[in-house]
């Protein structure tokens, strides 16, 4: 088995009147497949399903992933959801990507990770680490 | 209008053949209001951190229980899941707008740190 370790910080000065600093850590174990990949968002995919499909829940159990929308244009946004019905729009939605944002989460791998662009064709990274 | 600094890092020596050693760092612009927290939350109904009618939000979600290894669930608020947090494990996550965000705890109550940033 391996070990991956996982920091998150958030930091600010004025989000309150006292200082804010939230140091999260945690050693996650995997050992199962791991992936890092770089994937073009068509905004104008017409079957979500085929073209933009992220990562397939068939393929992984438990796994930790991390999404980074790499563009730097603030209208290409990029939704995370699902898709079942393999049309134009996602069915259920949960994450949008801003620009530059990117997620980090345990992902129950119960449905596939499906994208979609607001605009243009911004490049998601994805790195996945299923669990052991 | 606020500003938080996010930064993940991700390492490991022996996850490959090479090591892994990434950094992600992203300046929040945020607005009130902002909510962090420390709170039990059951497993027989979801509790709600987000409304649905709230904006776009960032949320980090841990699960700190110490009485019992019990997951968490992360859910919109209307009650779709998409991620389940270990315990010790973490969620960063920039929520879509107007979907809210909600946890279920999975057998047991767990104790749960949160915080949620609204999106200027």
């Amino acid at each position: 088995m391996a070990t991956l370790t996982a920091k998150l910080n958030l930091s600010s000065s004025n989000v309150s009147t006292d200082n804010l600093n939230v140091l999260l850590s945690k050693v996650l174990t995997v050992g199962g497949d791991y992936r890092s990949f770089r994937k073009v968002i068509a905004s104008g995919a017409s079957n979500l399903e085929t073209a933009n499909i992220v990562i397939g829940n068939a393929s992984y159990g438990k796994a930790y992933v991390l999404l980074h929308n790499t563009s730097i244009v603030a209208a290409e946004i990029i939704t995370i959801g699902e898709n079942a019905d393999t049309n134009a729009a996602l069915d259920y939605t949960n994450i949008a990507l801003g620009a530059g944002e990117f997620a980090f989460y345990p992902w129950d791998s119960s449905v596939d990770l499906v994208a979609d662009a607001a605009s243009g064709n911004p490049v998601l990274e994805v790195m996945i680490f299923e669990a052991s | 209008m606020a500003t938080v600094n996010a930064t993940l890092g991700i390492s490991s020596s022996n996850a490959l053949l090479d090591s892994i050693n990434l950094s992600l760092t992203n300046t929040l612009t945020t607005t009130d209001p902002a909510d962090v927290g420390r709170i039990t939350i059951l497993h027989s109904g979801p509790t709600e951190l987000a409304a649905a009618s709230t904006g776009a939000h960032y949320v980090y979600i841990k699960n700190i229980s110490s009485t019992n290894s019990k997951p968490v669930d992360i859910r919109t608020a209307a009650g779709t899941a998409y991620g389940q947090i270990a315990t010790g494990e973490f969620a960063y996550i920039p929520a879509k707008v107007n979907l809210g965000i909600e946890v279920i705890a999975i057998d047991e109550s767990v104790v749960i740190e949160y915080a949620i940033f609204k999106k200027a």
